[in-house]
């Protein structure tokens, strides 16, 4: 009996000592630090997007830890992969929540993900389990519009572009133009954003195609579109087939009987000009300010912020800077900046999403100036976007 | 009238690309019996290896396209001694399954190596394309076609005035017999296997300055190219060419004509009323051999 005792003090001795040589380490860490979760699409065939936004966000956790913090705690941040998929998406979320204790999620790159997580989570019902603000960094109309309670995104909108390819196409004088997109959501969003853009502009749409996000030949929607005699036609999609697009419409030399090519945004990207070579001079499109800010005017709010991340980005990694991590960027550094201008503690995300709301008024960013407010979750504005020409193989600002 | 040559020439464009892939999956059928649902990579292959050899290495088209081809080649016998081989006693069906099985992992393969983005590749003659009454033609489109006639024409020959290819054809009509003739069956089967490979990699390597290359490629190849074999009839070599044209041509006319949305619908529309009234193929004689 004494024995059993014996032993029985001993093991309570040593699991206790075991705890307090452990404790201090996990759980002040756990209880100091801002714990950040973030969900990209970092393999998978979103690679692309996920890829450059997770080096971003660990660019930017880097830097900010080695200035000494946030508010005096460091910064950890845990990054999950989605594979581009929802259902990845979801599950990650929840470990995000659950295990990892994070006080936001960033990301996840795609609109279909993200949808997907703030469904899953309840995020667009104010009152929900979680409490823990997402901010995406996908541009899909359905996470913003109308506003959902715990959902932020970074990226220019469809929506935005839209407008702004019109109004550029209204002041340049031209009244008819030709849609082709591509048929999946992201086209059809561009098409319903432009339609209703150039109904406010007077702008007349003479000809309407699609086609399929693997289709390899639109000459023919082409050579139809050209029939209805546009002046310009505007190409709404990502990828390849904004490459095919391109060729097909120079092939037909349809720049020679005065049509002028508009791209979407999503051909910001020097990848989309090397890929479309000579076929892509004087290709006009909408962008992010980042892909010229050395040309930005000295006056441009945003200039030194991109400028400073471009940089950073370009020599951590030897590979141009990119539109995807600039709203990485932004997500993170919204995130940073409504905990310091609130004084969030660790671990409160209603805290982090009312001050997301409150404090994040005029905040210069990568994406643009953002203006979030409760009724405006994405808060970029016409302004954020510049009109860009290609030339002799870049990209060169137009207005 | 200008903008119907035109449409025509976008589904001529399309279709030798489909009809290219149709005559890959006859080869395989031919001496097998079994539809390789990893012939869209083997296309992409020659994509990617023409990428590596003619933009990466710059080493001259033609002989990067020699190259391609044997790259090919190795793919071809690679495959099927690691894939169908060991699978084929266990029947057709495994072997098929397990071409599937080895599709994913030859996209997956080419993914790590070279990458999710797309590639250019430049063609052999001009980026200018030629005009013919009035409607544009990519010039690759023209390499394209007349390679393709050459490959069918040697085909054409080869299964049916050589020894050598006469024997392929044996072994998938009646492998017994075939074994008691004394025909090698094993070595046939590599065989028509190599030739798949080459021809595919050719094809691939061919068609990537007009689609671009890129890892996931091969799915919309396979798929076209499956309809354009059966369209023809399955395993009748000169019917993949003109399955694979026609099916261009009505994609193409119904862009023009119809609406862009429907494209792929009415190709498959059309492969499902072949398949129903006419399963061997619109240009089959009816051949009674294989049931």
């Amino acid at each position: 009996m004494q024995k059993v005792k014996i032993k029985v003090a001993k093991l309570l001795i040593f699991s206790l000592g075991l705890f307090l040589l452990t404790y201090p380490f996990t759980s002040s860490q756990a209880e100091e630090a801002y714990r950040i979760g973030a969900i990209f699409a970092v393999t998978g065939p979103a690679a692309w997007l996920g890829d450059p936004e997770k080096k971003a966000v660990e660019l930017m956790v880097q830097r900010i830890n080695r200035q000494g913090g946030l508010l005096g705690k460091r910064v950890k941040v845990v990054i999950y992969d989605t594979y581009g998929d929802p259902q990845a998406a979801v599950l990650k979320a929840r470990e995000l929540i659950t295990r990892d204790r994070v006080m936001a999620i960033l990301g996840p790159s795609r609109t279909p993900t993200s949808a997907a997580v703030m469904k899953a989570l309840q995020l667009d019902r104010e009152e929900n389990r979680f409490q823990v603000p997402l901010v995406s960094c996908a541009a899909g109309r359905i996470l913003t519009k109308p506003v959902k309670p715990w959902v932020f995104t970074t990226p220019q909108t469809n929506a935005l572009a839209a407008e702004r390819i019109v109004s550029y196409l209204s002041e340049k004088g031209i009244r008819r133009v030709g849609i082709i997109y591509v048929s999946n959501e992201f086209g059809e969003d561009g098409y319903e954003s432009l339609k209703g853009s150039a109904a406010k502009h007077r702008i007349t749409i003479v000809g309407v195609e699609t086609y399929g996000g693997k289709d390899r030949d639109m000459t023919a929607q082409l050579t139809k579109l050209a029939t209805k005699g546009p002046q310009a036609i505007i190409n709404w999609s990502v990828g390849p087939t904004s490459v095919i697009v391109t060729r097909n419409f120079k092939e037909l030399g349809l720049d020679k009987k005065g049509i002028l090519l508009v791209m979407s945004h999503g051909q910001g990207n020097i990848k989309y000009v090397q890929l479309c070579g000579k076929a892509a001079e004087g290709v006009i499109l909408p962008a992010g300010k980042i892909l010229v800010a050395e040309d930005l005017p000295n006056a441009d709010p945003q200039k030194r912020v991109l400028l400073s991340f471009k940089e950073a980005y370009e020599s951590a990694y030897h590979e141009p800077v990119s539109h995807f991590a600039a709203h990485a960027y932004d997500a993170l550094m919204l995130v940073v900046n409504a905990i310091k201008r609130g004084k969030v503690r660790p671990g409160d995300g209603k805290g982090l999403k009312e001050a997301l709301e409150q404090y994040c008024r005029g905040f210069v960013g990568a994406d643009g100036v953002f203006n979030y407010t409760p009724q405006d979750h994405n808060g970029l504005s016409v302004q954020d976007l510049v009109m860009l020409k290609v030339k002799k193989g870049r990209f060169i600002l137009i207005h | 009238m200008v903008n119907l040559i035109q449409y025509l020439f976008a589904g001529l464009t399309m279709g030798v690309i489909y009809a290219l892939t149709g005559v890959g999956f006859n080869l395989i059928y031919n001496a097998t019996g079994v539809i390789n649902f990893a012939q869209g990579e083997f296309v992409m292959v020659g994509a990617m290896l023409l990428y590596t050899f003619q933009e990466v290495l710059h080493i001259p088209s033609p002989i990067a396209l020699v190259l391609v081809v044997i790259g090919g080649i190795i793919v071809g016998l690679v495959f099927e001694h690691t894939v169908v081989k060991p699978l084929m006693p266990m029947g057709v069906i495994t072997v098929i399954i397990g071409t599937i099985g080895a599709s994913v992992v030859l996209r997956g393969g080419a993914m790590l190596i070279w990458g999710k983005d797309a590639l250019a590749v430049s063609p052999l003659l001009s980026e200018r394309p030629i005009f013919l009454f009035g409607a544009a033609l990519n010039t690759q489109v023209l390499v394209v076609m007349a390679i393709t006639a050459l490959a069918v024409l040697f085909l054409w020959y080869f299964f049916s005035h050589t020894i050598v290819g006469r024997a392929i054809q044996a072994c998938a009509m009646n492998p017994l017999a075939a074994l008691l003739a004394g025909i090698p069956m094993e070595e046939m089967m590599a065989l028509s296997f190599l030739l798949s490979g080459s021809l595919s990699a050719l094809a691939g390597g061919l068609i990537a300055p007009i689609t671009l290359a890129e890892y996931d490629m091969g799915t919309m190849l396979a798929l076209k190219g499956f309809c354009a074999a059966i369209i023809g009839g399955l395993g009748n070599n000169p019917g993949a060419f003109v399955g694979g044209l026609l099916l261009g041509v009505m994609e193409g006319l119904s862009a023009g004509y119809l609406s862009s949305g429907y494209k792929d619908a009415l190709a498959f529309l059309v492969l499902i009323l072949i398949l129903l009234w006419r399963p061997e193929g619109l240009i089959s004689r009816g051949r009674g051999e294989r049931v």
